[in-house]
């Protein structure tokens, strides 16, 4: 196991790692750890998995809507015109 | 947003606020859905958003920030819906998160379940399942991680939205991905491989 970088700090930078934001002596040090550690790796590899698979379930069920109902925008207006008064 | 639209709002014409209305209302009731999941709450919540900014339009065109500022009003009101309906117990949450030892080890040994969801048809198939698992997360965790990896928002707008700091934005969706993976393992290891 290598003493620079422990589970815990891998855990907490993941994300930088996972998106090539560490520098390359922070990448080389997660690299040593993980070459030792079957539970950091385990742990990357289904936080990894649950992070694409929360991107892949949350974009594609998304309405795009293509204009804005006109009885909301009656409501807003209603809305604004009821504070004023 | 138009800047002749935001030019109007500064001056403070009348129908500005009507076109600011029908320019943004749509990208706003997106967002509300997505937090929501129900179409009469989502429009509730683009009301009230509007409702809150209608005192400020000027100052906020002032500021340049008319899209984000209603964003962040419609988002405060979906997390007002959200916390009147719902209680989240806060220890069962902290149970989703990673543990360690003193000496920074993984307190238990992770399982490995990333090959039972990685063929062709598994986003497909895990779809119903995962938006399961995001609605137990509290908020502001779920509202990151829908607000990010749903809309594709980036984490300064996110930040912006939820009212954080960037770095508070960022720690709230590691900590939904750390208790997604959580209950999607407590699921998948009860699954037959």
């Amino acid at each position: 196991m290598n003493p620079e970088v422990t589970c815990r700090e891998l855990v907490e930078f993941l994300d930088d790692y996972l998106a090539g934001a560490l520098s390359p002596e922070r990448v080389q040090a997660f690299n040593l750890h993980l070459s030792a550690c079957p539970s950091c790796v385990a742990y990357m590899k289904t936080y990894d998995r649950a992070r694409l698979l929360a991107q892949q379930a949350l974009r594609d069920g998304a309405p795009v809507p293509s204009e804005v109902p006109e009885e909301l925008v009656q409501a807003i207006l209603a809305a604004r015109d009821t504070d004023r008064s | 947003m138009p800047e002749e639209l935001a030019g109007r709002l500064r001056r403070g014409e009348p129908a500005a606020f009507e076109a600011l209305v029908r320019s943004q209302a749509a990208a706003l009731l997106l967002v509300a859905r997505q937090l929501l999941g129900d179409e009469e709450q989502a429009r509730a919540a683009v009301r009230s958003g509007f409702r809150s900014a209608a005192g400020r339009l000027q100052q906020l065109a002032e500021q340049r920030a008319l899209a984000s500022g209603l964003r962040t009003l419609v988002v405060q009101a979906c997390l007002a819906q959200r916390s009147a309906s719902e209680r989240h117990d806060a220890a069962a949450f902290e149970r989703l998160l990673p543990s360690f030892l003193e000496d920074g080890h993984h307190a238990a040994h992770p399982a490995d379940w990333s090959h039972l969801v990685s063929g062709p048809g598994a986003a497909r198939e895990q779809r119903e399942p995962v938006r399961a698992c995001v609605d137990r997360l509290p908020e502001p965790e779920r509202a990151a991680l829908l607000l990010h990896d749903g809309l594709g928002l980036e984490l300064p707008e996110v930040a912006r939205a939820l009212e954080l700091e960037p770095s508070g934005a960022k720690t709230c969706l590691q900590r939904a991905r750390q208790a997604l993976r959580s209950l999607l393992s407590e699921r998948l290891e009860r699954s037959p491989a």
